[in-house]
């Protein structure tokens, strides 16, 4: 081989090649060659160099003559005290080029950028020196040899050179602050010393410049502390992990923030762990650098810290998103609970990363080199986001919607981009998408391609019942007299019912749902595109379908005088209403009255006929005699229902089925109703007809899918609630002396009967909605998926549950009316039905879809209540309300305001640490005090006195407006007075629903001026629908209350 | 990540070089003893063979004949592991189809190809291992091969590539300086004419710097020409040498 070197060159090059570890875009490791050619050449810019190794441009400083040395910064020092090179009296410092890399890769962009600064400033004296180009100043790498022994080496190796180089003219100084390099190098050569930074300034500098050894000890400190607070470390290798799950030395779980300490505290929740068992299945994660860069939401694996270091978590109520660290962390004893178990995370196995409302914090500047901003997230258990954009300026006031893309070791956020703007920040529309962005829900108008596969119902082109669909039903039309009871003004009616006597004297009782799924056949458009949605979600204003309109308002809803495919369920029961027969199948039907449910209570209460022809459409224009037949039959088939839906619950309550109604949900269904300028009605024995009736079915259904399915059926179940979730409802209890026991459904259902103040009927409302609270999520699961002891339905004590009734807005009744109609079709053919793998992954996608449109309706609900409330004056008279504390904190109690359904924090100490004295006179002074907290009671010490509250006390509050910029407005309260509001709660119900039905009315009329027609008749299918989602049961209805509740105080507290 | 410095201020270059130098070349004719002409070059970490057979017969359809001339009949590829992670590269990809093509334009123009009439010459070269400047070292290799098949040649055919950093142009960049999304100018050319025979630019750059940096580009040809005629040369006297034709 022949070989030959680069012409016009003095000197021989010599070639090697430097080999790196690098990581590629996708993260896998890579190793790169890189090749390096060396030289005996190359310019040491010393004034002093006798060997003439200078190059002819003038650009780069030049190392002065008349310095007493040449200093010599190692890689650490060149990176973390910079500031103290940049001092103008340094001068002659060498940085060698393998410092300047590792401040360039070490360190960031800036501080290389200041590095060169530096050198270029003529003044300061200061060079690079290119040693890893020297042939003779270089030395390679050893295997195995660590990067910090290597770069003291080089470093020494260089300044060694650089002595002899200028033949001994200079001494050199190298400085480092690792002591053992010191020891290693520190002797070999006579004039280049090796020092520390403060050995070499107190040496040096001290006489000349005294403020230097401060600067340094300042930057020690900030050193010191940073490490503490946001050094991340890596993520452990999967290999790692996967040994580690299934020695059980690491747990798996979802990371949840709490949202009110967002910067310190977040639990995970072990994931697949037989729940009654561990009760403490909360793992607590402590700080930011324990969380390791995990985001809300996301599955991550978690090492248990040592006993010794685990913490409790803090026990005083705070304002959302206030950030705690300016309190130096240490919070009295007394306002953390005892310590739990502590965890750290060390991976990540799946992101939960999302798109996520944000917004631009209002006063910063943004004049960051890169265009790079933070953004603050309208959830404040996301960590603030950095993204880059040119737009600030113009979106400044915009809520916009970020993605996160990375987080890297060494960044404090998460890097991420700029989607798309969603308009300006309190708009209506704005705010609405922002709830439905944060929840996840994605909500589309139905596609051409979708609405083409949907038969058609027009003027010219009406819809007709098909002949081979009329021989393969059951016609109920001439032989059954079905009817509906719906709220009024209802347009989609997915339930009608008809009841009966037979010839042997039994009672018939029918159920007759929609029969949605003829028309939505499985695996088509319409038929993907519910069963991604799983539920029609209802805003405060409006509402977004499930199915088309077409379905769900026209062909599928059983209106009055028109046949209508159906599913019905139909018993015959006995004469102590005992089912003795069941009949499940495919029906067609003519519903025959759609009645509304107060005219439905006046007719079995006795209505005379000439009131009820007036309300009831379908009687009037009939000859006098058949509306005296007519009207006789229907009111004793209304009462006949009435009757067996009174012995049916009877025997369910016996079994020991909770009766949790609260306040709060009426509200919510009243509300909409508003709009409509309806009077609220009170609660009708006839509304729980209904429900009672499609339980019944509900659980009919069940058994037959349960049994024809026993690995693939949909069922609905309730589990058990945790017994601590109770303690909260206990110590209320106790505090008024109640007895409740919480071993049963059937226990708590007795024993929250008892808890009754004649005189204060909030607080057995009070005390039922804290069961509710204490409930478990009702959730839909595969039969195959759960042992069959844990079917149960707990709240209406069932031993088996679905949800069968209104398959127009919930595709789990979908499935279920498919499973159904496999049952009794007898067909072996199940080709068509999800198997127990696929219904396993349905269900939670439908849970996860309830529990999301649940959350927006609530977010929206709140929306509205803040609305209003910012429309009115604070001394308004609606803004001053009665409440009833039912929990304490540490610094303050939360209370219910049974006014409005208002549940919140009411503080007693302030940020400045001040406590709250009300006056005689009902002047609030705030001074220095104590809190005293003890089971039943919390006193406030101050320097007027000593005041104190009771669990269960009632007292007078504010409702004032918590404006947030970047997170959604809310109501906040505040104490006004001990005592309880004058005006009282003497109102009662009534008055607490016009009150709601007021706030949403004046809202929505001040928000929507052009589609005002179109909204006020989504408002009322809205409540239609939602009333029957109460009419499924009033237990049920509480099972979703429940949710909502539970929600609540979990991210409230 | 703070991006790399390409060129610092002390006019170093990544790799240690000055603007102005090569890389280390190292080279070798007749590799091979099957083919008529075989070579291997070495510039920097980039690694190439090539091989030449022919002038033979069409091979193939008749139809490519071509009377007046030579056909020239070029195929580029390179190995799975001459990258930094390895990556199957079937033969017929975009990329290498185009440096096929560009490497037959080449040597359509540096061959003296009415020599050769009715006749077809195969240049085949595979890339061992590539670290930027895979053209020009396929360049200069299928040259030396086919200086040693013995083919009539106008002139060597030499290759180089450049870019332009801070104001200054580097010669024979590497795959970092490739990478960095500066600039980069490749030419191939008859260096004892100073004619150009393929000319390839990637990347913005201003008009007013165009010549400098092409100028720097076809000094690099300039200057592996005298490589390249260095090795040749040895490489002759060594197999007179071998064979006794030194008289």
């Amino acid at each position: 081989m022949s070989r030959k070197m680069i012409p016009n060159e003095e000197k021989e090059l010599e070639k090697s090649n430097k080999y790196l570890r690098l990581k590629n875009v996708q993260g896998r490791n890579l190793l790169v060659v890189r090749e390096v050619y060396r030289r005996e050449t190359v310019p040491c810019h010393s004034a002093l160099c006798l060997s003439d190794c200078q190059p002819n441009n003038n650009e780069v400083g030049l190392l002065p003559a008349d310095v007493t040395h040449y200093l010599v910064p190692d890689c650490q020092v060149a990176r973390e005290y910079l500031e103290v090179l940049e001092l103008p009296q340094l001068t002659g410092i060498v940085f060698l080029q393998t410092v300047a890399h590792s401040v360039q890769h070490e360190g960031n962009r800036r501080l290389h950028t200041r590095l060169k600064n530096l050198v270029r400033d003529k003044r300061k004296a200061s060079v690079i020196f290119h040693n890893e180009f020297q042939k003779f100043s270089y030395c390679e790498r050893l295997r195995g040899e660590n990067l910090a022994t290597w770069q003291s080496r080089s470093t020494y190796t260089a300044a060694d050179w650089f002595y002899n180089h200028l033949a001994g003219q200079i001494p050199i100084v190298m400085v480092t602050q690792y002591r053992q390099v010191i020891a290693e190098y520190g002797n070999r050569q006579m004039n280049v010393f090796v020092l520390t930074l403060q050995e070499y300034l107190d040496t040096f500098w001290k006489m000349i410049l005294p403020s230097i050894t401060d600067l340094v000890d300042s930057i020690t400190a900030s050193l010191e502390t940073r490490t503490k607070d946001k050094d991340y470390v890596g993520y452990l290798p999967s290999d790692v992990i996967e040994a580690g799950l299934k020695t059980g030395h690491y747990t798996q779980g979802f990371l949840n923030v709490n949202k009110s300490n967002a910067s310190q505290e977040a639990f995970v929740r072990r994931k697949r762990q037989d729940q009654r068992e561990d009760r403490d299945s909360d793992i607590l994660i402590h700080g930011m650098s324990s969380r390791n860069r995990a985001v809300h939401g996301d599955l991550v694996v978690v090492e248990l810290l040592p006993r010794s270091q685990w913490q409790g978590r803090s026990n005083v109520i705070r304002e959302e998103g206030t950030d705690t660290k300016d309190k130096g962390g240490k919070d009295d004893s007394g306002e953390v609970t005892s310590v739990m178990t502590t965890g750290r995370i060390v991976a990540i196995s799946q992101r939960a990363w999302r798109e996520y409302v944000g917004t631009f914090s209002q006063g910063e500047e943004t004049g960051l080199k890169g265009g790079k901003v933070l953004v603050i997230p309208w959830d404040y258990r996301i960590p603030k986001i950095r993204i880059s954009t040119r737009q600030v300026e113009a979106l400044r006031d915009h809520r916009i919607v970020v993605r996160i893309d990375s987080w890297d070791l060494e960044s404090q956020y998460p890097n991420g981009h700029f989607v798309r703007s969603l308009g300006r920040i309190g708009e209506l529309e704005t705010e609405v998408a922002a709830i439905l962005i944060e929840n996840n829900i994605q909500m589309s108008t139905f596609s051409d391609a979708q609405m083409k596969e949907l038969p058609v119902d027009t003027e010219e082109e009406p819809w007709k019942v098909e002949e081979e669909e009329l021989l393969r039903r059951r016609d109920l039309r001439g032989s059954h007299l079905v009817f509906s009871i719906d709220p009024k003004g209802c347009e989609d009616v997915d339930d009608t019912l008809s009841v009966r006597t037979l010839d042997n004297g039994n009672t018939e009782l029918g159920v007759h749902i929609a029969d949605v799924t003829h028309f939505v056949k499985p695996g088509t458009l319409t038929d993907q595109e519910g069963k991604s949605r799983s539920t029609t979600v209802y805003l405060a204003d409006r509402r977004y379908d499930m199915l088309p309109g077409i379905l769900s308002a026209n062909l599928c809803s059983l209106i009055s005088g028109v046949d209508r495919y159906a599913v019905s369920v139909i018993w015959e029961l006995d004469s102590s209403y005992n089912p003795v027969n069941v009949w499940y199948g495919k029906t067609i039907i003519r519903s025959s009255y759609k009645l509304f449910y107060e005219i439905a209570q006046a007719m079995s209460d006795g209505m005379p006929t000439h009131e009820v022809v007036k309300n009831v459409p379908e009687l009037q224009n009939l000859p006098e005699s058949d509306i005296k037949n007519k009207t006789k039959v229907l009111r004793s088939a209304v009462c006949r229902l009435m009757e067996v839906a009174r012995h049916l619950k009877a025997r369910r309550v016996r079994g020991g089925a909770l009766e949790l109604e609260s306040t709060e949900v009426q509200i919510q269904l009243t509300e909409t109703k508003s709009v409509e300028n309806l009077t609220p009605k009170e609660h009708l024995e006839v509304h729980e007809t209904i429900a009672e009736c499609m339980i019944f079915a509900n659980h009919w259904v069940a058994k037959k899918i349960a049994q024809a399915f026993p690995n693939s059926a949909l069922l609905r179940h309730h589990p058990l609630p945790r017994e601590e979730k109770f303690e909260n409802l206990l110590t209320c209890a106790s505090a008024k002396n109640y007895n409740v026991h919480t071993d049963s459904s059937k226990a708590l259902a007795e024993s929250l009967d008892t808890c009754d103040d004649a005189n204060d009927p909030v607080i057995n409302k009070l005390m039922r909605s804290l069961a509710t609270m204490a409930m478990s999520n009702a959730a839909y699961f595969s039969t195959g998926a759960l042992p069959l002891d844990q079917f149960f339905h707990y709240g209406l004590a069932l031993d088996l549950y679905t949800h069968f009734t209104s398959p127009i807005r919930r595709y789990a009744d979908i499935v279920v009316h498919r499973q159904l109609m496999a049952a009794v079709s007898k067909v072996t053919d199940t080709s068509g039905l999800p198997s127990n793998k696929e219904l396993e992954e349905l269900s939670e996608h439908i849970n996860h879809q309830h529990r999301a449109s649940q959350n927006a309706q609530r977010d929206s609900q709140e929306l509205f209540q803040y609305l209003f409330f910012k429309g009115r004056n604070p001394e308004d008279e609606c803004c001053t309300v009665d409440a009833v504390i039912y929990q304490l904190r540490a610094n303050g109690v939360f209370v219910l305001a049974p006014r409005y359904g208002i549940k919140g924090p009411v503080y007693l100490k302030n940020k400045e640490g001040q406590v709250v004295y009300v006056q005689s006179d009902g002047q609030l002074e705030w001074s220095g005090g104590s809190i005293i907290k003890t089971d039943h009671t919390i006193s406030v010490q101050s320097m007027f006195g000593t005041q104190s509250y009771r669990l269960l006390d009632h007292i007078t509050v504010r409702i004032t407006l918590n404006n947030s910029w970047a997170h959604s407005s809310g109501v906040r309260l505040e104490l006004v007075d001990g005592q309880p509001h004058l005006s009282g709660s003497s109102g009662g119900d009534n008055l607490t629903k016009q009150q709601k039905a007021a706030i949403i009315k004046e809202v929505s009329e001040a928000a929507e001026e052009k589609k005002g027609q179109r909204s006020s008749h989504d408002l009322g299918v809205n409540f239609e629908e939602l009333k029957k989602e109460y009419g499924q049961s009033s237990s049920d209805h509480n099972m979703y209350n429940l949710f909502q509740s539970f929600k609540e105080t979990a991210l409230k507290c | 990540m703070a991006g790399l410095e390409l060129l610092s201020d002390q006019g170093f270059r990544i790799d240690g070089r000055r603007p102005h130098e090569l890389r280390k070349i190292q080279c070798r004719l007749g590799v091979f003893n099957q083919a008529d002409g075989s070579a291997y070059i070495e510039q920097g970490n980039t690694k190439v063979l090539a091989a030449v057979y022919g002038p033979h017969e069409i091979r193939g359809s008749r139809s490519k004949v071509l009377h007046d001339k030579v056909l020239v009949n070029c195929q580029y590829s390179m190995a799975t592991f001459s990258t930094g992670e390895r990556k199957r590269r079937p033969r017929g990809d975009r990329k290498s189809q185009e440096m096929t093509m560009h490497l037959q334009q080449t040597f359509d123009a540096a061959i003296q190809t009415s020599l050769y009439p009715r006749s077809q010459i195969d240049i085949f070269v595979e890339v061992l291992q590539s670290d930027g400047g895979n053209y020009c070292a396929s360049v200069n290799a299928s040259t030396l091969a086919l200086i040693d098949a013995g083919i009539a040649l106008r002139d060597y055919v030499c290759a180089c590539s450049s870019s332009f950093v801070n104001d200054t142009p580097l010669t024979d960049i590497n795959y970092l300086e490739e990478s960095s999304g500066s600039p980069e100018i490749i030419a191939a050319t008859l260096p004892k004419s100073e004619q150009i025979v393929f000319l390839e630019m990637n990347g913005r750059l201003h008009e007013d710097n165009l010549s400098r940096v092409t100028d720097m580009a076809v000094k690099g040809c300039k200057d592996i020409h005298d490589i390249l005629d260095q090795v040749v040369r040895d490489h002759v006297s060594e197999v007179s040498t071998v064979h006794g034709w030194e008289n």
